[in-house]
């Protein structure tokens, strides 16, 4: 039932916060975020005492034409999804504190709806289930970027809405293929897994490519990622921190748990390409923030090579390079929402983000700059961030795949600090001109939540185990899998 | 039996008062009426009466029964008040209730004779609908365009139904299909031809391409209240004629089968294609109602035992957003009197219940989750998959992201607009309950299609 809670939690202060009025809205879904983040915390606690409690299953008849089962659970690799979304939400929300929102109730509304879908598609255990969490999510996110999103919205948030259904489409053709080819008759995901052994080479290749669209479009990766920049750039900033923070990892757990157990032999068959294609994202995505003058659309390339290198770590599909993938989406997570709230505090203050027209801001808001300094460490990958952490074992994992995958994938370090301390140079140091001497210190709000993330960047540095530990027992078991049948197919 | 009674005599009712000069009671009446109709269905179940040989009521025929009769209560209330400041409010109802008792023909006939006729009881009233807008040349252009292309569809029916007597001697169906099956002393050349004549003259009641040149022009140039009838309860009748010939007679026949896939492919691709380009909203909520006939006549090419249910349900899907968008659409355009997309800038804000429901409607048609036409769609590409046509789901699911792309044009000029634009329209009380209602049902549909299902059909 604790994992039911998890789910309806954010549901029911949806409610709550469309009954009662614009001005209490925010605290309505703060305390709603807050009250899911205590069950996600509790549940992340009871998972290290005893993973097989049945508080963490809830099971029970959907569609019974289909087969079709509400089933959800929490399992190694879930549960740190799960710890990203309750983890982030309520600083999604405190950052709105002292903005001008209109509409407040649609907004938080929103943003709670997204959670729930978040939780649903992490949680779900059954591939009927996944898939319509998986398009619910996308409603929220394509309203807050259409509502409260900047100029030319409408064309932007088209183009997104379009490009990830077009993907998810042909998940949904996927899904019914295995159905279909599934002796049970069913979606449950551990049948799905044996489903994979009985499939030809041919066919797992077609599901593979099938599911990699849809996947590779919501993480994204090179080429399908044109929808990305623009997005993330109109987006309100609270949007952005959804889509960059959460929603692109939808993507990749999906890969880990929904793509290669399922279809082995096309991951070995297509492994080397998509490996290629995740490297030259990491490559362009550096190489484009590095040319670029905005500070968002600058983080925006940078979460494109961040992401690509998880997404390279997944498909060398071995402990070091999934467990880092899983440390990586809980640590970019919170490091890129961080850098895309000080962007929007530059914003709101400076009205522009032109890293030219910025300088000197140091001198005029020192607990800023620190708390930036540490957010901007943590995704440049410094020792004893958490950042470190997930790019090393990330680049570990690349290695043993192909060395000279592993040297490219390791220039997203080397290119990262290029960019993020040339964009601090150019920002916060030098000499403060007529605009950053309006600077003014940063408000209350805006320290809680920056330096609540800070906290988090040195906190999961300092102590990976908790995280790496709770996984590893279903890494191992699902790389074992994998390898198995990736053999019975071969004989 | 009572049914049918009971429809036409509810069509007569509405006449007669109209000569006693009660028309305030025709629309109560009316609506107790189709309640009692669904009631008489929902009691009638597993009967399978038999009537005089010429229609059976088995468990399919009830439950599109139940189905057309809600949908027509949800039209009778939105036309309430379009033809509030008419004269002619019984005229019209009673020629809607006529053309019910075709729909009612066409579910449970098994006799060819009463196919013709259901076919007939339907158009014939709606060919007048079309152009009750008198003074509107383009409402007389779609009467009389429909009337003459409806004629000539009619004609190849009958010459079908002739044709195929002539080769087997029967117009039942059971025995044209079980004498269909030996070969021996039959004009295989005569039983071809009649039953290509009767597909094409279904699929132009079905506005299926290559047959649907009709269906933009009457569609757009009939008042919306009729469009909304067209577009809904006509297209359920034809459908539901469709799959009783299909699964009866047709499937014994693979090449038919192969024709028609043709025609379902053609007409999810043309229909959707079309309605793209389209910036009159009627227009394109015509040629998306192509494209949902085509899916549906897809679901029927792959016939499985569940065909009838997936069809009940796509047809249930399809017929509740499309009275909503249909009558949201009226509502709008009645503000300004244009029809365009850009009617709708800024719907949100002057009438949040409207754009609401207009969203989920269009979100519903478009197939996202979890509204009722994704499963609707879920159900169709499933039998599609398991014969093994992925090429064709392939097809169909690239046509519905099309269909994404013109629905999310109107819901994009909801959101948009000027402060200026934004005068708000009034909407009755009563309509708006109506309207919220229907996003519940599309919304409950879609996320426990089994309870649907399992009520109608237990």
């Amino acid at each position: 039932m604790l994992v039911f809670l998890l789910l309806i939690l954010p549901v029911v202060f949806v409610l709550l916060t469309l009954i009662f009025s614009d001005k209490q809205a925010k605290n309505i879904a703060l305390l709603g975020s807050l009250a899911t983040l205590g069950v996600g915390l509790y549940a992340f606690y009871q998972f290290n005492l005893n993973p097989t409690c049945s508080c963490f299953v809830y099971h029970t008849d959907w569609i019974k034409a289909l087969s079709a089962d509400f089933y959800i659970k929490v399992d190694g690799i879930d549960i740190i999804l799960v710890l990203l979304t309750v983890l982030l939400v309520p600083f999604i929300i405190q950052s709105t504190a002292g903005r001008d929102i209109k509409n407040p109730k649609a907004y938080f509304s929103l943003i709670l709806a997204m959670q729930s879908a978040l939780l649903g598609v992490f949680l779900a255990k059954d591939a009927l289930l996944f898939y319509i969490f998986w398009e619910l999510a996308l409603i929220p996110i394509y309203l807050i970027s259409l509502i409260w999103g900047g100029e030319g919205r409408q064309r932007i948030t088209f183009k997104f809405f379009i490009y990830t259904l077009f993907g998810s489409l042909f998940m949904l053709l996927a899904i019914i293929f295995l159905w279909i080819h599934n002796p049970a008759r069913n979606f449950n995901i551990y049948d799905f897994y044996k489903v994979g052994t009985l499939l030809t080479a041919q066919q797992q290749v077609f599901v593979f490519i099938a599911f990699y669209l849809a996947f590779a479009i919501k993480i994204p990766i090179f080429p399908l990622h044109t929808w990305q920049p623009d997005t993330y750039v109109n987006a309100p900033t609270q949007g952005t921190m959804l889509l960059s923070g959460i929603m692109l990892k939808m993507g990749a757990f999906a890969l880990i748990v929904w793509l290669i157990p399922i279809v082995p032999l096309g991951w070995q068959l297509a492994s080397k390409y998509v490996i290629i294609l995740s490297v030259i994202s990491v490559v362009y995505g550096s190489l484009m923030a590095l040319t670029q003058h905005n500070f968002k659309r600058m983080l925006a390339y940078s979460s494109l090579g961040h992401v690509g290198l998880i997404a390279a770590g997944i498909f060398a599909f071995n402990l070091q390079g999934i467990q880092g993938s899983l440390y990586q989406m809980l640590s970019h997570g919170i490091n890129v929402v961080a850098l895309f709230f000080v962007c929007d505090i530059i914003l709101n203050r400076m009205k522009t983000d032109t890293m030219q027209k910025l300088g000197g801001i140091r001198n005029v808001s020192r607990v800023f700059s620190v708390l930036f300094l540490i957010a901007l460490l943590g995704s440049v990958a410094m020792p004893l961030t958490n950042g470190f952490v997930g790019e090393f074992l990330l680049i570990h994992g690349v290695f043993q795949y192909n060395t000279v995958m592993a040297v490219f994938a390791g220039l997203t370090v080397i290119l990262g600090a290029l960019y993020m301390l040339r964009a601090y140079q150019s920002m916060m140091h030098g000499e403060t001109n007529a605009l950053t001497e309006t600077f003014g210190e940063i408000t209350t709000n805006e320290k809680i939540v920056l330096g609540g993330l800070a906290v988090l960047v040195i906190f999961f540095g300092l102590f990976p185990n908790i995280i790496l530990h709770v996984s590893e027992e279903s890494v191992k078991q699902l790389i074992e899998h994998v390898q198995n049948a990736a053999v019975l197919v071969k004989h | 039996m009572k049914e049918l009674l009971l429809l036409s005599g509810l069509g007569i009712l509405s006449l007669i008062a109209e000569i006693l000069n009660v028309r305030k009671l025709i629309y109560p009446l009316v609506i107790i009426g189709l309640f009692l109709n669904i009631g008489f269905c929902v009691s009638d179940f597993g009967h399978n009466e038999v009537i005089y040989g010429m229609m059976v009521l088995d468990k399919i025929p009830l439950a599109f029964t139940i189905l057309f009769s809600f949908i027509a209560i949800l039209w009778f209330t939105m036309a309430k008040n379009y033809f509030k400041d008419e004269t002619n409010l019984s005229d019209h109802f009673s020629l809607v209730l006529f053309s019910l008792v075709g729909v009612f023909i066409l579910t449970s006939y098994t006799h060819m004779v009463m196919l013709f006729l259901g076919v007939e009881i339907l158009s014939i009233p709606v060919y007048v609908l079309a152009g009750s807008d008198k003074r509107n040349l383009y409402s007389n252009e779609a009467a009389f365009k429909y009337f003459l292309l409806g004629a000539f569809a009619s004609g190849f029916l009958l010459l079908g139904i002739t044709f195929v007597y002539g080769a087997l001697g029967s117009f039942n169906v059971v025995q044209i299909a079980s004498s269909a099956m030996s070969p021996y002393g039959i004009s295989q050349q005569l039983l071809i031809v009649g039953f290509l004549l009767i597909l094409f003259a279904m699929a132009f009641k079905m506005s299926a391409v290559p047959f649907h040149f009709w269906a933009p022009d009457v569609y757009t140039g009939a008042p919306t209240v009729i469009t909304a009838y067209m577009s809904t309860i006509v297209k359920i009748g034809a459908i539901a004629g469709f799959y009783r010939l299909f699964s009866v007679v047709l499937s014994f026949y693979t090449h038919y089968n192969f024709v028609l896939l043709l025609i379902a492919v053609l007409t999810i691709a043309v229909g959707n294609i079309i309605a793209a380009s389209q910036s009159n909203v009627k227009r394109l909520l015509a040629y998306s109602s192509i494209g949902h006939a085509g899916f549906i006549i897809l679901g029927i090419c792959v016939l499985s035992a569940s065909t009838p249910y997936v069809i009940w349900y796509y047809l249930l899907a399809y017929s509740l957003a499309s009275i909503a968008s249909f009558w949201v659409l009226m509502l709008v355009s009645k503000q300004k009197d244009d029809e365009d997309i850009s009617a709708f800038n800024g719907l949100v804000k002057r009438s949040p219940v409207l754009a609401g429901t207009m969203i989920i409607a269009l979100l519903s048609m478009a197939g996202i989750p979890p509204l009722a036409g994704f499963f609707a769609k879920y159900f169709i590409l499933l039998n599609v998959i398991e014969k093994g046509y992925i090429l064709i789901a392939v097809i169909a699911i690239l046509a519905s992201l099309i269909g994404v792309y013109y629905y999310f044009k109107l819901i994009i000029a909801m959101f948009s607009g000027t402060a200026e634009e934004s005068a708000a329209i009034e909407v009755p009380q009563f309509t708006k309950l109506v309207l919220i209602l229907i996003s519940v049902i599309l919304i409950v549909v879609g996320v426990l299609p089994d309870f649907i299902l399992g009520l109608i059909f237990r």
